[in-house]
């Protein structure tokens, strides 16, 4: 059976879309954490760690979090050969100059461990017990033929059972995260960049 | 389904400016590593490292003519690809070759400069390098840039792998690097990661590592020429631990399992050595022995070369990668340099001389923050006979 998109997730402009529905809208202007932090409060999310993290990963993790919660992902309570591939623009910058700035007082480990923007897959596999590759791609904006294309090729090996992918972006004030579960499955959307251009770009 | 050859590489580092160079080096059993005052790069303590000699880099680009419109980073790119490609009959401005990068943390020394010469702010981007790459040789294609912490070299080799295998390409060229820098060097010293000196991976008196900084090349390719040895990259597997994100598992969770997912039905001596990642960190030399162990290769010989080069991040999965096709091909496998005396709970069988080899397969392996991991066999593809 072919694998097929069988939920989706968007986070960008102050909304919050679940399989295409709006489930979230700021009633006034927010900056970006505190955005993070009212749906964090508004969908009772309980996983403190979440207020440790850097602002990329908190954006990867709520994205994953209201993805797998509104799926049948989390029947299953380990999984070892689910794939995260993840597209992504400007690294870890915003954390980066954090950092930096540490350096002309007394440099912080604390903030040096989420210089990498592949940390937060790691925190998304430590929720979900999530074992199978994960790998992050950069381009300069999201790059769905590519993304699809790594996809393909990741699943010719048999190894994934499902897939998480998509794009998760933050630079400051600017953040835009879009993510899919692709299984197989007789419903669900054909994974191909027309499908994938689509449900990104639907603003409820 | 096609397979995925080196036809050539190249090595930037402390130790050398080619692959043969760096590879004979090793076998000579020296080092690059060496002490720095606190005025180097202002980080405010000595610290043990191992860096491109610069004067040596001015004189190389040179040769190449290279316009001085690059940064140190963009420059040991380019001139590691230059230098890997120099040789090569192939289109590199071709729609089927490929360009691929692979670096944690690129252009980082601007966010330490008071504005940053006649640079854009744009250089800091990972996809900005890799796109002056691809218009420096003219190719077409948008290249793919890989960051996945200490593993991206290894990540990069895999997803090219399956590329050429899926026959979307016929040449790619992958290059790792990253560069020393003080954002790094007190980033792991406030993690406690540094070795006060040379470091020791596996050893007893192992305390952390020595950083180090490099560009290194492999291209691959699915055509390849009559009566010549080339090392094929058979098959890799990434993993996550799932535990943490700046330790590794106890456990050893995840190599454990990349390295059950790419050896398949194979024995320990099917194996002529692994390359480990083999940092020294105490937590890591741990994690590994532990790893080797759970899956039956604790008598497999292994060779970590980061008490050579220290360990370079971004390029290390390539330029080790490299170091264990030179080894598979010349049948001489490069002990672990800064080792003496087993330090780790598991026993495992860490080289202390050069080990003549037979075998046709090793296992390259590496594990990183965020807590992931690769493992990556290399084979020795003998080619007389075909066609």
């Amino acid at each position: 059976m072919e694998k097929r998109i069988t939920a989706y997730c968007k986070i960008k402009n102050q909304k919050l879309i679940v399989n295409g529905n709006l489930a979230f809208k700021t009633p006034q202007e927010e900056n970006f954490l505190p955005f993070l932090t009212l749906l964090y409060r508004n969908f009772q999310v309980d996983y403190p760690k979440f207020f440790k993290m850097d602002a990329l990963s908190k954006l990867a993790f709520l994205t994953s979090h209201f993805l797998l919660h509104n799926s049948n992902f989390l029947q299953e309570e380990t999984h070892p050969n689910t794939a995260l591939i993840i597209n992504n623009s400007s690294s870890s910058l915003t954390v980066d100059k954090q950092y930096q700035l540490s350096t002309e007082d007394f440099p912080a480990p604390s903030l040096f461990v989420y210089t990498l923007p592949n940390v937060m897959l790691g925190e998304i596999c430590i929720r979900y017990k999530i074992y199978g590759e994960n790998s992050v791609f950069i381009s300069q904006s999201f790059n769905i033929e590519q993304l699809i294309q790594i996809i393909k090729i990741t699943d010719t090996e048999k190894t994934p059972t499902d897939i998480i992918a998509g794009y998760i972006e933050q630079n400051g004030e600017n953040y835009e995260s879009f993510l899919m579960l692709i299984e197989k499955s007789e419903q669900g959307i054909a994974l191909t960049a027309e499908n994938v251009k689509e449900l990104y770009h639907l603003n409820p | 389904m096609k397979h995925a050859f080196v036809i050539a590489d190249n090595i930037i580092s402390s130790l050398g400016f080619s692959s043969k160079e760096v590879f004979e080096n090793l076998i000579d059993g020296k080092t690059g590593i060496k002490e720095f005052n606190p005025n180097f790069l202002n980080v405010n303590f000595p610290f043990f490292a191992s860096a491109i000699d610069n004067e040596r880099l001015a004189n190389e680009l040179s040769l190449f003519k290279l316009p001085k419109k690059y940064t140190r980073f963009e420059e040991i790119v380019l001139l590691s690809i230059l230098k890997a490609t120099e040789n090569l009959h192939i289109d590199l401005a071709s729609s089927k070759t490929l360009f691929i990068l692979s670096s944690t943390k690129g252009n980082v020394d601007f966010l330490e400069k008071e504005g940053n010469g006649s640079f854009s702010e744009e250089r800091i981007y990972l996809w900005k390098t890799a796109s002056l790459v691809a218009d420096f040789f003219n190719n077409p294609n948008q290249p793919l840039v890989v960051s996945n912490a200490c593993i991206s070299g290894l990540s990069a080799l895999i997803t090219a792998q399956r590329l050429i295998k899926n026959e979307i390409y016929d040449h790619i060229i992958i290059c790792g690097a990253d560069i020393l820098s003080r954002f790094i060097i007190t980033g792991f010293n406030s993690l406690h990661a540094l070795s006060p000196t040379y470091c020791a991976p596996y050893d007893i008196l192992h305390q952390g590592l020595n950083l180090g900084e490099g560009a290194a090349t492999i291209v691959l390719s699915s055509k390849i020429e009559e009566n010549k040895n080339y090392i094929e990259i058979e098959n890799g597997a990434i993993t996550n631990d799932a535990n943490h994100i700046s330790g590794p598992s106890r456990t050893g969770e995840g190599l454990h399992l990349a390295l059950l997912q790419v050896i398949k039905n194979r024995k320990s001596n099917d194996f002529a050595f692994i390359n480990t990642h083999g940092t020294a960190t105490i937590f890591n030399d741990n994690m590994e022995a532990i790893a080797l162990y759970r899956t039956g290769l604790s008598s497999l010989p292994v060779s970590s070369i980061k008490g050579a080069l220290g360990h370079t991040m971004g390029a290390a999965g390539i330029i080790e990668s490299i170091i264990s096709a030179h080894a598979l091909i010349q049948q001489i496998a490069p002990k672990t340099i800064g080792f003496k005396q087993l330090g780790t709970p598991e026993k495992i069988n860490v080289l202390t001389e050069n080990l003549p080899i037979s075998q046709t397969h090793a296992i390259k392996t590496a594990s990183g923050f965020g807590g992931c991991n690769a493992a990556l066999i290399l084979a020795v593809h003998s080619n007389s006979n075909k066609f």
